[in-house]
């Protein structure tokens, strides 16, 4: 039986040494531990919380949007303008903010609110500046000190400091036609060439009420297609 | 002194090596030889035996390399047989505890002694712990070839017991799996 044991004298001399010469690695001090988990689990709500509060701003963008219509809220002196329109959606903006409508969903699909970023005047000192680029993908705003590229497909917008190599991109609206004013007119259909592709698309307004104010829910879009006329209801 | 020079001075017989040694591996063997022993006299011994060993190993071993280790390994044999022949140490029942604990690694070996080389296994298990970690392979080297106890390699590790213990166990059932493969299951 003690072969076993003696057959250890034959274990490489390096073991001997290395089971001799071992020094553990220090354990860290258990308040060290302790504030690298709180530390941690800091960081992970911090991100979490983050994450959740852009989405739900993000989300929140269009409730706002949409409640513009509830709200008995009401055009501001400058009303709002055409920037893009195709086949898919168009996309427009007043001194509130730039708002994406999609045809087929027929809903607000994106907005984004001058007012959080204090860009809430487009005429005026400083006003903000709004340009869409060819494609319709990316709308430009500025003023004197802030530039940003809204991403209509994602949804949002960050600083634009690749707005200039884009620029040559911008898209400008073409009319033929009846009239120049792209904004909300009266019975006078504003022609927008997308792609090669023209359609008739305006932004006019219905049931005004008596004190003859317009409103954002009185406001709709009428889209023409193969010689019919469709509205849709932005702000419903 | 470097161990190269000591050895030397072995081969030279020149009684110095003696010192030297004892300078500079005296107190760890005779460390080595308490963990074993339990009993500081019995550690003393065997230090002084391990010396005169060694003067009669070297030559002619040459242990340049690995004076160390080569003393270890002798003042781990006079050791274990020091607690085998003196019943008043006893020890006897740690060792032959820790024998059986590693002799299960060969499992249906009921006489061990008479079917294996102690020398043909130490080579299988030198290769085995070629192939496990570090932490495991001190923690077996200490327990098989220092004949630590548990709780002085918990200690010396800086880990718990119950990990040692766990960490152990499962060395010694992969040796087993091991050596059943190398041909020492019987």
């Amino acid at each position: 039986m003690k072969k076993v044991l003696e057959s250890m004298e034959y274990v490489d001399s390096e073991f001997i040494n290395e089971a001799e010469n071992y020094s553990p690695k220090k354990k860290n001090h258990w308040w060290i531990k302790y504030f690298s988990a709180v530390a941690c689990l800091c960081l992970i709500v911090g991100l979490a919380f983050a994450v959740s509060k852009t989405k739900s701003s993000v989300n929140s963008l269009s409730v706002q949007a949409a409640e513009l219509g509830k709200e008995e809220y009401q055009f501001g002196v400058a009303l709002p303008v055409i920037l893009y329109a195709d086949d898919t959606y168009v996309i427009f903006y007043d001194f509130r903010g730039i708002y994406t409508y999609s045809f087929s969903k027929e809903s607000l699909e994106g907005y984004v609110d001058f007012r959080k970023l204090k860009m809430d005047r487009i005429q005026g000192d400083n006003p903000t500046f709004v340009n869409v680029s060819q494609n319709g993908k990316y709308v430009f705003f500025y003023n004197n000190s802030q530039n940003y590229v809204y991403d209509v497909v994602k949804n949002e917008y960050m600083d634009a400091s690749y707005y200039e190599e884009i620029e040559k991109d911008i898209y400008y609206i073409s009319t033929i036609g009846f009239g120049e004013d792209l904004s909300i007119s009266d019975g006078q259909r504003t022609y927008i060439g997308a792609d090669g592709s023209y359609l008739a698309v305006e932004l006019d307004l219905e049931n005004l009420s008596e004190d003859d104010c317009p409103r954002y829910k009185n406001m709709y879009i009428l889209r023409k297609t193969d010689d019919i006329f469709q509205k849709y209801y932005v702000f419903e | 002194m470097e161990d190269n020079e000591i050895v030397q001075l072995y081969l030279e017989r020149d009684e110095n090596a003696l010192k030297w040694t004892s300078e500079k591996y005296g107190a760890r063997l005779r460390n080595i030889s308490y963990g074993i022993t339990k009993d500081y006299q019995t550690s003393k011994e065997c230090e002084n035996d391990t010396y005169l060993e060694a003067w009669n190993r070297i030559p002619p071993n040459e242990p340049k390399d690995y004076l160390f280790a080569f003393l270890t390994r002798i003042v781990r044999h006079i050791s274990i047989d020091s607690c085998r022949k003196k019943c008043a140490l006893k020890r006897e029942h740690y060792i032959v505890s820790l024998s059986e604990e590693l002799e299960n690694c060969i499992h249906g070996a009921n006489d061990v002694e008479e079917m294996i080389d102690a020398k043909s296994l130490g080579e299988a298990i030198n290769r085995y712990l070629h192939v496990v970690s570090l932490e495991k392979r001190v923690m077996f080297i200490r327990r098989y070839f220092y004949l630590d106890s548990i709780s002085d390699i918990a200690k010396r590790m800086n880990i718990s017991e119950s990990k040692v213990k766990t960490t152990i166990f499962r060395v010694r059932n992969n040796l087993r799996v091991y050596l059943e493969k190398e041909g020492f299951a019987l």
